[in-house]
């Protein structure tokens, strides 16, 4: 039986994506494919995974065979983020990202992921925002983009912070 | 630079062309199990040396890529080795004496 859930979790958030993963598949709902904040599980009270999401936007095959040859599964996700899972009775590495530094560096890679998705975000919508200033007073539409514009710009400041911060924190550690 | 542990394990298990899952077992072999190397981590290593000429891909067999150490990984290597053997022998007396 699938079992969906709904849930939202931010670029900067995915240790606890995968602890809420971990806490589910103990519990015997076992995630086998992630869509647009959707996550299928499929039901097996017998069984337990280790679950860890991996983000890298430019990859090929062997990526996939590495991570097999290395006992990981890989479960259907989208976009950079890749979901893989490996038997929690399996002795051996339990993490994908073994020491603290190339987990900084992953983060790093969100950061400029993110950044450069938004200034395509900003470039794409220059030519709408510059009708803001030119429009005849008391247009709707130029008022409406403007808002919308403002909206995903905090969206993506806040996102920035939030990887900055656990970038920090992973450079404290370094120490 | 000093290079990490990840790094310097990577590196000398270089010595010989290896996969990526090859590269794993065998720093797990060679740090008498200290050292235990994420795909992730070795993935994101990887990538970064060959980018830095440090490694070099040199073949590939049923999707694996197979990797070397070009001549400036070597050099590095070598020069890391050097290092971090001063290390030790500048502070072994010292600690030697140590109490406690």
């Amino acid at each position: 039986m699938t079992v969906k859930k709904w849930r939202i979790f931010l670029a900067a958030d995915v240790e606890k994506e995968e602890a809420w993963l971990n806490d589910m598949s103990a519990e015997g709902l076992h995630l086998i494919k992630y869509r647009f904040f959707r996550y299928d599980f499929e039901e097996d009270p017998n069984r337990s995974y280790v679950y860890q999401i991996d983000f890298q936007w430019n990859i090929d095959k062997s990526y996939f065979a590495f991570f097999k040859d290395a006992g990981w599964e890989s479960v259907k996700g989208m976009g950079g983020f890749h979901y893989f899972r490996r038997d929690a009775s399996l002795p051996g590495q339990q993490k994908i990202y073994s020491d603290s530094q190339s987990m900084k560096e992953s983060y790093k890679e969100m950061l400029r992921y993110y950044m450069m998705i938004f200034i395509g975000f900003l470039f794409s919508q220059l030519a709408g925002l510059l009708t803001v200033f030119y429009a005849p007073f008391g247009t709707i539409l130029p008022i409406v983009l403007l808002v919308l514009c403002s909206s995903v710009t905090i969206l993506y400041v806040y996102l920035f912070m939030t990887l900055r911060r656990k970038i920090q924190s992973y450079e404290r550690k370094e120490l | 630079m000093p290079l990490s542990q990840s790094t310097y394990y990577i590196l000398l298990s270089l010595r010989e062309q290896r996969h990526g899952y090859s590269i794993m077992q065998d720093v797990e072999t060679i740090s008498r199990g200290a050292v235990q190397l994420g795909p992730g981590t070795l993935y994101g290593a990887l990538s970064k040396l060959e980018k830095q000429g440090i490694i070099r891909q040199c073949g590939e067999q049923e999707r694996r890529k197979y990797y070397e150490l070009t001549a400036l990984g070597v050099a590095l290597l070598k020069e890391e080795f050097r290092r971090l053997e001063a290390l030790v022998q500048n502070g072994r007396e010292i600690v030697e004496k140590l109490e406690g």
